[in-house]
């Protein structure tokens, strides 16, 4: 590995540890923390772009090397494993016994199961099985003064005790470094199926999404992306701006009713089918799909994260297109429509706008969605747009008890400083 | 309590929401958990937010320790004024404020009634998933602060699944929006790290919760099995067959003749050691090939005859059998002790067998409840408390059982909570290192320990005693 992977927003680091083992993980974290020195964790190293930027140059830990299943139990549906292992090598392990961790993130061959639970990273099955939070059990963690602790275990029912699985989700590394976490999986379905279809605006699409729900389907995952999005996965072009991906897993008669009714919902509301994927060929579909909304480019890139209401979600879209209009951009959407999150990449090939315009365009399209009730997350932005602003964009009364947890359990502010929300 | 501060509650909502005599204080003395008894000396019941907010400030300035209280259903102890002090009340704040089904999202206040949230949303097709089976009667802000579970828990998760945003008044009186309405707030999952505090964190005052699409269809499937081990075996099967049931739930021979017995008889079948209801949900185009294949797995199991619910009254039936299970269990004996613990699902069979042991050798008659599906188990150990020796018997039954379970790779408590039944054994499941983790979050929530104090750590652990 080299030093390039572990730069964060340019910043170059103190040093780097390579731990084989949980023990000698220990022993780095102890002597960075006996000197006071700042402290990064990375696994796959895909998604060191998230946060604000390092308040300064840290000992970067790379967790790859404590890697591999430690117990897996098919009868009790549940997972322990290493925090390096990489999401793609334990989905081989449970494909196995035809189940799988419901967890579909870009780069999901390479990213780690501690990055992952550290940086909440879901992808579009999210809407039928939920985020890391609804599938973590249990967890090991080595805190900043090198306590370890653990928290929950292998079953999928327990309350003794505070749900401390559920503070450590999403917690970007301030809080601690996982060493080991327990998963509750499911078996893969018997078949799947997806069928695309193309609108003319989001909001016929919106509407088929809760015309969908309405009519008691089950999807897994339904979907509502651009066309510039949609052209990055290869089908045919069409003069639609709006693709709808709806994907359903489970035995065959009941996908089948599910393909059917989704058909007549398309025709009535102004849509139209464009493709019916089934078997392997939809699971390769949303193999490459899942990917797309981080893939790495040439072009300049920035990227933000929007998640919002029903109501507001078309409006969020529109926002993200004049946004990209005004700056020369192309941009993508991939909009998780059930959950109402838009993360839109905007990409330039030349002439990309100056910091300070791009910084302030963002802000803009923060406070729609803030004032629409949701959240704007920038997750991609160089530097030097990064510098001015916190990229979290929360600024709740609740940060302040926020920021006493960080206290309580990292009170030389070690771990991660600065990249976390409100500069935490 | 001095009388200064008798004065300010008693200005609060008014001297008629005070309660202060002891005939009426001693209603509240315990909840569920009636082995811990402790009256408050006052009993405020909030008529909204503002009422909460004026008393844990006044508790906070005169030093009061408080504990939050809806329906008072909790089975640990959670609602139990351990030191006396204030009890607030949450059951009058009632009102369901909003059902947003464009988005599935209900805003409510604590004191609604988990079953009344689902029945006010029946007829757009939409549900409250979590379904404790007191939720006839427990509160919502009770099922958030316990992280309640309930038969369909197995698909559906528990309550945390189902929280997304609260408003909560803290122990230090600011009231406080945690999370949000739209997905994915940034920050800390504050909401999730309140749900299942045992309202140790503060009062929520308000809750915005996901409603669920009612499942096109349902097929509700009871049979026996010869033994316990057989059943356990056969739940084991299901699981790693790949099929997930809506619930999965058992009952032993004592708890079937129970419910047989009372005025809820399901026509559940009396010669066999062990019922198991299985219930199957979603679209009803998978409905059969599930059932078949469920069927298939319990008779390799050795069992009886499969009864498939015919209509929604015999499913009813067969429901309101299980739901008042633990009612039925109440007219067995004199007293009970109700225990909720949990073991891996591939572990129930054998730790099912150490169960009865433990109750055979300490001479006490036990009936098992179990949410088999998710290795929830709640044995219930029948007693009388007036023959000598026999309530400690049962203590120390109980107490092995934690030990066994925890054993087996299991933990303390399922869907209970710890409250101050469970508290002295966290010791068996978390060393100090881990329970400082867990106090950390205190200290950041509930500095003084004001707020419900001396539950969930160990009294050592306790800042207020």
């Amino acid at each position: 590995m080299t030093s390039s992977a572990a730069l964060i927003d340019g910043l170059s680091v103190l040093r780097e540890e390579f731990p084989s083992s949980v023990d000698e993980l220990a022993e780095a974290v102890k002597s960075a923390a006996a000197s006071k020195e700042p402290m990064s964790a990375t696994g796959g190293g895909t998604k060191l772009h998230i946060g604000n930027p390092l308040r300064s140059a840290p000992v970067m830990i790379h967790m790859g090397a404590l890697s591999g299943v430690v117990e897996y139990e098919p009868d009790n549906m549940t997972v322990s494993a290493l925090a390096g292992t990489r999401l793609g090598e334990l989905q081989n392990v449970l494909r196995g016994r035809r189940q799988f961790l419901p967890l579909d993130p870009p780069a999901a061959e390479a990213a780690t199961l501690g990055g992952l639970v550290a940086c909440n990273t879901s992808g579009p099955l999210r809407f039928r099985y939920g985020t890391v939070k609804d599938m973590l059990l249990g967890v090991r963690i080595l805190h900043a003064d090198g306590t370890r602790t653990k928290a929950g275990g292998k079953l999928v029912k327990n309350v003794t005790g505070y749900d401390m699985c559920r503070l450590y989700t999403g917690s970007l590394g301030t809080l601690g470094l996982f060493t080991e976490l327990t998963f509750k999986v499911n078996p893969l379905p018997e078949t799947n199926a997806t069928l695309l279809a193309s609108y003319r605006d989001l909001d016929s699409l919106l509407q088929a999404k809760q015309d969908c729900l309405a009519a008691g389907l089950l999807p897994d995952a339904i979907e509502g992306w651009n066309s510039s999005a949609f052209e990055s996965l290869g089908p045919a072009a069409s003069t639609a701006h709006w693709f709808l991906m709806v994907r359903f897993g489970d035995v065959m008669p009941a996908v089948e009713w599910q393909v059917a009714k989704l058909r007549e919902i398309v025709a009535h509301g102004g849509g139209e089918v464009l493709q019916l994927l089934e078997g392997e060929a939809s699971e390769r579909f949303w193999q490459g799909a899942s990917s797309l909304r981080d893939a790495s480019e040439g072009a300049e890139i920035a990227a933000v994260k929007c998640s919002v209401l029903h109501r507001s979600t078309s409006e969020a879209a529109l926002r993200m297109e004049r946004l990209a209009g005004r700056l020369g951009a192309r941009l993508s959407v991939y909009c998780h429509a059930g959950a109402c999150v838009l993360y839109g990449r905007f990409a330039w090939d030349e002439a990309r706008p100056q910091p300070l315009e791009l910084r302030r365009e963002l802000e803009e399209l923060r406070k729609y969605c803030v004032s629409a009730g949701g959240h704007a997350v920038i997750e991609r932005a160089g530097p030097a747009v990064k510098d001015g602003l916190d990229v979290w964009g929360y600024e709740a009364p609740a940060l302040e008890v926020m920021r006493r947890i960080k206290r309580e359990f990292d009170p030389n502010g070690l771990l991660n400083p600065g990249r976390f929300v409100g500069g935490i | 309590m001095k009388p200064e501060a008798l004065e300010e509650l008693r200005a609060i909502a008014g001297p008629e929401n005070l309660l202060v005599d002891p005939e009426q204080t001693i209603t509240y003395e315990c909840d569920g958990f009636a082995f811990h008894r402790h009256t408050p000396e006052a009993v405020l019941l909030a008529q909204t937010r503002e009422d909460v907010v004026r008393a844990v400030r006044a508790a906070v300035r005169h030093r009061l320790p408080f504990v939050p209280r809806g329906a008072g259903t909790g089975l640990s102890g959670g609602a139990l004024p351990r030191f006396g002090g204030l009890i607030i009340g949450l059951s009058r704040m009632k009102a369901i404020l909003e059902i947003d089904l464009e988005n599935r999202l209900a805003d409510v206040e604590p004191g609604v009634v988990n079953l009344d949230l689902s029945k006010s949303a029946e007829t757009s097709g939409y549900h409250f998933a979590p379904d404790p089976s007191s939720q006839m009667v427990s509160t919502i802000g009770g099922n958030l602060a316990e992280n309640a579970g309930g038969p369909h828990c197995f698909k559906y998760g528990m309550t945390t699944n189902h929280v997304q945003a609260l408003e909560v008044v803290l122990p230090s009186g600011d009231v406080m929006e945690l999370g949000s309405r739209a997905a994915d707030c940034p920050g800390y999952d504050l909401v999730g790290v309140f749900v299942g505090s045992e309202g140790t964190f503060g009062v929520a005052t308000r809750a915005t919760v996901k409603l669920a699409r009612n499942p096109q269809a349902v097929k509700t499937l009871l049979t026996s099995f010869p033994t316990m081990k057989d059943a356990c075996d056969a739940v084991s099967s299901i699981i790693a067959g790949g099929i997930i049931p809506a619930a999965l739930e058992m009952m032993d021979h004592r708890m079937v003749a129970a419910v047989e017995a009372s005025i809820n008889r399901a026509g559940m079948p009396l010669d066999a050691e062990a019922v198991m209801i299985i219930e199957l949900d979603g679209l009803a185009a998978a409905l059969d090939t599930q059932a078949d294949e469920i069927g298939g797995i319990c008779r390799a199991h050795r069992c009886g005859e499969l009864r498939v619910a015919r209509d929604e009254e015999e499913r009813a039936t067969i429901w309101k059998g299980r739901k008042h299970a633990f009612g039925a269990a109440g007219r067995m004996s004199r007293d009970i002790y109700l225990q909720d613990v949990v073991v891996p699902r591939n572990r129930l069979s054998e730790v099912v067998v150490r169960l009865y042991e433990i109750a055979d050798r300490a001479g006490i008659p036990l009936a098992s409840l179990f949410h088999a599906g998710d290795g929830n188990m709640h044995p219930i150990l029948l007693f009388d408390r007036s023959r000598e020796g026999e309530e400690q018997r049962v203590l120390q039954a109980a107490h092995e059982m934690l030990r066994v379970c925890v054993e087996a790779g299991g933990t303390l408590s399922g869907e209970h909570g710890i409250g101050s039944e469970k508290s002295e054994f966290m010791g068996l499941v978390y060393s100090d290192e881990d329970l400082g983790a867990m106090m950390h979050l205190r200290a950041v929530f509930n500095p003084d320990e004001l707020c419900n104090p001396g539950k969930i750590f160990p009294i050592r652990h306790c800042l207020y005693k």
